[in-house]
């Protein structure tokens, strides 16, 4: 299992900011002895999140649940996680986890790239989307193309 | 006797004549006197009197020098009374008839003058005021001429000014025009893309928005947007 199966679900930066909450509440728990580590990740991670989790654990050989090396790997997530590009993606109406997740695959295909939306949704764009990245901007929208018209 | 008696009577005589000569200088002073003031021409009613008493006046005089003179003889005395009181009348008749005929002469040329002078005054008014109205009609001719002529160029003036003031108005209108036209092309643009908008907002469906959002993302790996991405 790769550190890429863990970040798979990680499709806005919502989701990349529901994670590295949780990665870190863990952290904060590991040393405080009221509750076993199990019971921690049991409460913080959910479903297919916590299966990934602990994938992520065994493929880094954390069987032991030791509370030293579980820090460590979740020392290096949150610092990958910090590590993955954002694009931002103005849309009309939010699209769906299942649409969004098409279009990051789309994204990291070409890219090469893990990559996270950040979702803004703008009642004027009316349809299409907006893509801008690092101050960039890539349009597509049929406002664009009604002012463009009337312009015309 | 006789000829103390003829002898008086010739000094009587003389003496008369003497009085009479006198009287007559005094008449003839007069009448001097009132040829100068009608040559003045300031005889009226107070100085005619006023002669008539000083020939009066005269006339007692000569009287008084007679009188005291010692007539023997009454009929004698009152003979040449009577006669020096006639010729003095005469004489006084005389001055006033001549003191008349100066005097009515006077008036007549008085008159005369006067009526000269009237007749030169109405004669100098009417030329006058005949010349007042020449001069008033040409002054009034020349000012009607010269109000024709600034009434002219007013009007000119005005109406340059009147027609500047309509090139600047449309100008203005056709300036106004252009601006109102620009506002209502952008404001009809504005409407027809709001109910564009609101038309294609109502029409489009979920799923169109999903096609939309996938191809637009397509187009933007096509144009290279994602190798920009690290």
């Amino acid at each position: 299992m790769s550190v890429h199966t863990l970040y798979s679900q990680l499709i806005t930066t919502k989701d990349v900011g529901v994670l590295q909450n949780r990665l870190t509440e863990l952290k904060q728990k590991i040393y405080s002895g009221s509750k076993t580590l199990d019971q921690y990740i049991s409460e913080i991670f959910i479903n297919d999140q916590r299966s990934l989790f602990y994938n992520f654990l065994s493929e880094k050989q954390i069987e032991s649940l030791d509370p030293v090396r579980i820090e460590e790997a979740i020392d290096e997530l949150l610092n990958n996680i910090s590590e993955i590009s954002v694009v931002t993606l103005r849309v009309a109406f939010f699209p769906g986890r299942e649409v969004l997740s098409q279009v990051l695959t789309i994204i990291q295909e070409a890219s090469k790239f893990k990559t996270v939306l950040d979702i803004i949704v703008l009642d004027q764009i009316i349809g299409g989307a907006i893509f801008e990245y690092n101050g960039i901007e890539f349009a597509e929208t049929i406002e664009e193309k009604i002012e463009r018209g009337v312009s015309q | 006797m006789a000829f103390l008696s003829t002898f008086l009577f010739v000094v009587i005589i003389i003496a008369a004549l003497i009085t009479s000569v006198v009287a007559s200088l005094y008449a003839i002073l007069y009448l001097k006197k009132v040829k100068e003031l009608g040559k003045s021409k300031s005889f009226d009613a107070d100085t005619v009197g006023s002669m008539q008493s000083e020939l009066r006046k005269a006339v007692r005089e000569a009287l008084v020098e007679i009188e005291p003179h010692d007539f023997a003889d009454k009929k004698l005395n009152d003979l040449i009374h009577e006669r020096l009181s006639q010729t003095l009348i005469e004489v006084k008749n005389e001055t006033l008839e001549r003191l008349k005929s100066e005097t009515n002469d006077f008036r007549s040329e008085y008159n005369s003058v006067l009526s000269e002078m009237k007749d030169m005054y109405v004669k100098s008014s009417r030329e006058s005021i005949l010349e007042v109205e020449d001069i008033l009609k040409e002054e009034f001719e020349e000012f009607k001429q010269i109000l024709k002529l600034e009434t002219v160029e007013s009007q000119k003036i005005v109406a340059e000014k009147i027609q500047k003031a309509l090139n600047d108005a449309q100008i203005e209108i056709e300036e106004y025009k252009k601006q109102r036209i620009e506002i209502f092309s952008k404001q009809i643009a504005e409407n027809a893309m709001v109910i564009l908008k609101e038309v294609i907002q109502k029409n489009i469906t979920e799923q169109d928005h999903k096609r939309l959002i996938v191809e637009v993302t397509e187009k933007a790996v096509e144009k290279g947007f994602f190798k920009k991405i690290s």
